[in-house]
């Protein structure tokens, strides 16, 4: 019982650490844009995507293309928000949640359009390598992939701690009037966190390639899971993303296990309706000015 | 008799009657004039999503709450009517109604606690719920089969809910949606749809002329689920199959919202017009484009909502809007419904018993030991007033001694930690929510105009009397009573949105009025008005105070506050310093002290000889224009708050500018700052015309403001603030040596470097503020009310700071609400009266005028 116990936990944060990268993206987006993004989900399936093709094309390993993909993303956030977002940043929230929907809709079918809905699979020489440690096992692909998350949330994080454009950031999201009295250049802030905030989620799509299936609607299953995650960890709080991320993790393999595969969307769900009534500030959000 | 026969035939000839006369009737022949399947086809969706559109527009356009989980009840409503007559054999007709009251039931449980959510996190939460019954659905194979989902089969009768010919569904269809637009119509014409509308433009000034927000949103919301599961029942007995992914699904929700935004949100026509167009234009991109390849028809549909948010933001019917008007006006038996223009021929216009012998009665309003704290601080500080019936009593105070908290405390806003409130000897301390004040004839305006834009000054008012009666037509009748006592009748049928801000306020006392208020909380009525304005509006007071009404008003204008009150209590810091006559407030020491910075009458003789000598020094320095404005005139929202406003402040100098609350001085510094851009006029900084700079860049040419209130970045250090005070290219340079100036300044700070700026005292919170400003390495540094909220011993410190950095060779522009020290420490001072520059002289020379007392104190 015990070792079933213990692989879940292992299965469930290994889970939450992309759960985690894909929510960290929102929050920025979220935090410092106030900007609700609905189309998140369409971006993981764009870095998915772009795994697939830089295999298939070029045999790229997933996580080499990242080289690539993380400068293509970056660019990616930069024109999106120019045209989209940043128009968006004073209108009412009708406007923005409609704004956003719409984009989710053309994105999801314009790839349904030129790549059509076949699933997609990147097999890899290590796609089905396990790593035993002891009685546990560990897949190795999703290994990595937490690695890589943790690592790139954990650089994030040293990011907005350290230097000026990062710490511009954090000042943003608490106090605009007062960011903009120090000097800062609040338009090309916005610019860059939503940028970073792509290029977040680009890289878990490209570390979840040889993990998941590809098809243009697996973003929408994703996107849910990472607005619980946010909710539960507070809409405007970096690490409460990444606890929140292995929270849900571990609620979503321990649910599926102990109750049902299927009904596990079900119990984050009633978390999710929950939070937002009792406390949606979630675990370490903070009221905002 | 004659008279009532009149009034019914000429709503007859209305043009809006028949012309729905007319289009019921095109209604009735199109399901026999329009031939072939498909088509049919086409007309009973077009008029079932306009059914269902028209329901959620009820909760989404009425009430403003965007809910995107409708598909929850419609999938309910499908399933319900399905599952009872495949199980139980239960007519679909009994199944329906079924439906809707187990949709209600579940809609009322989950979607009424989330009202109080924001926008965005009720959209998440609807579209959350709408995902459950998904789920549900799917997963739940026992009761619904799943994914594989639930066939009806095709036995045609009456009682079956099934027939063959699609004529028949086509006659429902359009009556759901004959009875939908009609539900609307009669909504919007209704209380409920005054009071919805209302909520939906400020929440906070529609409960406190007596709505109920949750009940009325309630209301709105049984409703709509009430046809959409009605709809999802037809849906399943139309195609006689239901299955998950199409009646739970998300796409639905966002189409139901899309129509009505297209049609025009809000309006009762707008579905129907909306869904005439979309659902056409639906069937024929995926009949063209996705046959072509799955998927570009939804790129399309992307593109055209869109398209719709950015420029149709009103929809057709905002478009066609006052086009549609016009075209009503011209068509025969129009017209307009006032009738005869009912004039008020009794001086008693507000059902008041005049107060006669007031003496011997105890006073109307009673407030004893009232207390409020914010966090650890005493906002509000044991406070006892009293107002005798018909009388008014004025509320003076410096900005932030807890003026407006008091009124938040008796209206129903807030509550207090302690004290007792009583209004007519009833207990109302605690009362919440303000619907409840309201009922019990208490009104009040706020300090920032709240009128309902999008209503016509007559619809406004007409919200203010639904509290007291349902009947419209004597609502109606009130409201142009209230008008024309106000003087507003001119602009009865205007829209608030497009009146003067002379005007708006007086829509909002009159709106206050028409809840026939006994005691009415005015909150600085005159902020914001010319001269000539505050004149009128004064009048009118005084109007109102003869009809009976008691009144409790909050005023910066001393004039105006002067004049008026009967009796006067002074609040500081939270706590009453003083109470009497205007005469004996103007006159009373510890008054005076507070509103001009404290010892002004010892000190003055003192000042003469030390300071002539401190300012000899300085003016040996010479000097060059550093900043200067020229005529600069800025809007606040539609407030005038500065008007041609002119002065210098040369480089070396310590200039500063006073002015009491709502003067305008926060919103000069802003105008410099580039926080708002002003509507007319120049400002020149060092050579360069900065009025249309980006924020960012006037830092950077160092001009650098320490705003009111600090707006400390309170979740970072107090060494990660000052880093980022150095954000600008040329301060990173010279980062480590400011730093050691900085704390050199405030030692204070270093010792606390690692501390959360948000943990700090009041006064190490100044200090942080204004060294984050240094570390930008300003040439003007401007500070914004720097001592306010601080103690004496501190506000003294805060002074001497400046005079240091001044040294250090940095210009200050200052802006104080205490005259005294700011004019001390000045070279240059300027005085800001509602917006314009009203004297000006040298430091030492204003602080001996006479003017400026008078400014402040009214006298």
């Amino acid at each position: 019982m015990l070792l079933i116990i213990v692989q879940l936990i292992v299965s469930g944060l290994l889970l939450g650490g992309i759960y985690a990268l894909v929510s960290v993206g929102l929050v920025l987006i979220f935090g410092v844009l106030e900007i609700i993004n609905f189309a998140h989900g369409e971006f993981l399936m764009l870095g998915m995507y772009a795994g697939y093709w830089l295999f298939y094309l070029f045999g790229f390993d997933p996580y080499v293309s990242l080289l690539i993909i993380i400068p293509l993303f970056f660019f990616l956030g930069f024109v999106v928000q120019k045209i989209i977002f940043q128009p968006l940043l004073d209108a009412p929230p009708l406007d923005q949640v409609f704004a956003t929907l719409a984009l989710s809709l053309i994105i999801q079918n314009a790839v349904l359009y030129f790549w059509k809905a076949n699933y997609r699979t990147v097999r890899t020489a290590y796609s089905t390598t396990t790593i035993k440690i002891g009685q546990i096992s560990i897949n190795f692909p999703r290994l990595v992939a937490f690695a890589i998350a943790l690592g790139a949330i954990f650089l994030l994080f040293i990011f907005l701690k350290k230097t000026y454009i990062g710490r511009a950031i954090r000042a943003l999201a608490q106090q605009k009037r007062a960011a903009m009295l120090m000097g800062i250049n609040i338009y090309r802030t916005y610019q860059i966190a939503f940028s970073i905030g792509i290029v977040c989620v680009g890289i878990a799509g490209t570390i979840l390639v040889p993990v998941y299936y590809v098809f243009p609607s697996v973003g929408a299953l994703f996107v849910l899971t990472a607005f619980v995650v946010v909710i539960l960890g507070g809409y405007n709080s970096l690490p409460g993303a990444l606890v929140g991320g292995l929270i849900i993790g571990l609620v979503e393999t321990f649910s599926g296990f102990f109750i049902s595969p299927h009904l596990k969307q079900l119990i984050y769900f009633a978390i999710f309706v929950l939070l937002l009534l009792i406390k949606p500030t979630g675990l370490f959000g903070r009221k905002t000015e | 008799m004659r008279l009532i026969k009149g009034k019914r035939i000429y709503h007859l000839l209305h043009p809006k009657f028949y012309l729905s006369a007319l289009l019921l009737i095109f209604l009735l022949f199109l399901p026999i004039l329009i031939q072939g399947s498909f088509y049919r086809d086409l007309l009973i969706m077009v008029f079932l999503w306009a059914a269902l559109s028209g329901a959620w527009n009820i909760v989404g356009g009425f009430t403003g709450q965007i809910s995107l989980g409708h598909t929850a009840f419609f999938g309910i409503g499908a399933y319900t009517s399905t599952l009872l007559y495949l199980k139980f054999g239960v007519s679909p007709w009994l199944g329906m109604l079924a439906g809707a009251g187990l949709a209600i039931i579940m809609g009322i449980g989950v979607g009424y606690p989330c009202f109080k959510l924001r926008s965005h996190f009720f959209a998440l939460a609807t579209i959350a719920f709408g995902e459950v019954m998904y789920l549900l659905a799917s997963y739940w194979r026992g009761l619904t089969r799943g994914s594989v989902g639930l066939i009806i089969p095709f036995r045609p009768s009456i009682g079956n809910f099934i027939f063959s010919s699609k004529t028949m569904y086509a006659y429902i269809a359009i009556a759901l949606m004959v009875v939908v637009t009609l539900v609307s119509y009669f909504i919007r014409k209704s209380r409920l749809g005054f009071r919805l509308i209302a909520l939906r433009e400020d929440q906070e000034a529609a409960e406190s002329l007596g709505i109920k927000t949750s009940q009325s949103k309630l209301i709105a919301l049984i409703i709509s689920i009430f046809f959409t599961a009605i709809g999802g029942a037809f849906y399943a007995q139309y195609y006689l199959f239901v299955e998950p992914e199409a009646v739970f699904s998300i796409n639905f929700s966002i189409e139901l919202a899309l129509i009505s935004i297209i049609g025009g949100l809000g309006t009762v026509l707008g579905p129907v017009i909306g869904a005439s167009i979309l659902i056409p234009l639906d069937v024929f991109l995926r009949g063209w484009l996705g046959g072509i390849s799955a998927g570009l028809n939804f790129i399309v549909y992307g593109v055209v909502l869109i398209i719709a948010i950015n420029y149709f933001h009103d929809g057709i019917m905002g478009w066609l809007g006052k086009k549609y008007d016009l075209i009503l006006d011209k068509l025969p038996g129009n017209k307009p419904s006032s009738g005869i223009e009912k004039v008020s021929l009794s001086p008693k216009v507000l059902k008041i018993p005049l107060p006669g012998l007031t003496e011997d009665k105890p006073p109307i309003f009673e407030v004893k030991g009232l207390t409020k704290h914010f966090g650890g601080l005493a906002a509000v500080k044991n406070v006892d007033f009293q107002i005798r019936q018909g009388k008014i009593l004025g509320l003076i105070g410096p900005n932030g001694a807890g003026k407006t908290t008091i009124f938040n405390l008796v209206s129903g806003f807030l509550s207090p930690d302690s004290g007792e409130v009583k209004f007519k000897g009833e207990r109302i301390t605690a009362l919440k929510p303000p619907h409840k004040i309201c009922i019990r004839r208490i009104g009040r305006t706020f300090q920032l105009v709240k009128s309902f834009n999008n209503m016509t000054v007559l619809e406004n008012v007409m919200v203010g009397a639904f509290s007291r009666t349902r009947e419209r037509r004597k609502v109606e009748q009130r409201a142009r009573e209230m008008i024309d006592f106000v003087g507003l009748s001119k602009c009865r049928d205007i829209l608030a949105a497009n009146l003067t801000i002379a005007d708006r306020k007086r829509l909002e006392l009159c709106r206050a009025l028409a809840t026939e208020p006994e005691l009415l909380l005015l909150d600085e009525v005159v902020a914001g008005l010319n001269p000539k304005e505050t004149e009128e509006i004064i009048k009118l007071i005084r109007k109102i105070s003869q009809q009976g009404v008691t009144l409790f008003v909050i005023e910066h204008v001393m004039k105006a506050i002067m004049s008026l009150s009967d009796r006067i209590i002074v609040l500081n810091y939270g706590e009453k310093i003083a109470e009497g006559a205007p005469m004996e407030i103007s006159k009373n020491r510890k008054v005076i002290d507070v509103y001009l910075g404290g010892e002004l009458e010892e000190r003055k003789n003192q000042l003469a000889g030390t300071l002539s000598g401190r300012k000899q020094q300085k003016l040996a320095k010479t000097r060059g224009m550093l900043l200067k404005l020229d005529s600069v005139n800025t809007y606040y929202g539609d407030l005038q708050a500065l008007h041609n406003v002119s002065f210098e402040v040369e480089e070396g100098e310590i200039v500063s500018i006073v002015g009491s609350n709502g003067a305008g001085k926060s919103t000069t510094l802003n105008t410099i700052s580039g926080i708002l851009r002003p509507f007319s006029g120049t400002i020149e900084f060092r050579g360069k015309k900065i009025e249309n700079f980006p924020s960012h860049h006037i830092v950077e040419m160092g001009l650098v403001q320490i705003p009111e209130a600090r707006c400390l970045f309170s979740y970072m250090t107090v060494l990660e603030n000052l880093e980022l005070g150095a954000h600008v290219r040329e301060a990173r340079k010279k980062k480590k040596k400011t730093l050691e100036m900085v704390f050199s300044l405030f030692p204070i700070l270093e010792e606390r470097k690692n501390q959360l700026a948000g943990t700090l005292s009041g006064g190490e919170q100044q200090m942080l503020a204004i060294a984050r400003g240094m570390m930008t390495g300003p040439k003007l540094l401007m500070l914004d009310e720097p001592s306010l909220g601080l103690a004496p011993k501190l506000v003294k410190q805060v002074f001497e700071i400046v005079e240091r950095i001044n040294k250090e060779g940095i210009t200050v522009l200052l802006v104080e609400q205490n005259v005294f020290h700011s004019l001390y420490v000045a070279d240059k001072g300027y005085v800001l009266e509602n917006g314009r520059v009203v004297l000006e002289g040298r430091g030492e020379e204003l602080l001996n005028n006479k003017h400026v007392k008078k400014a402040y104190l009214g006298i």
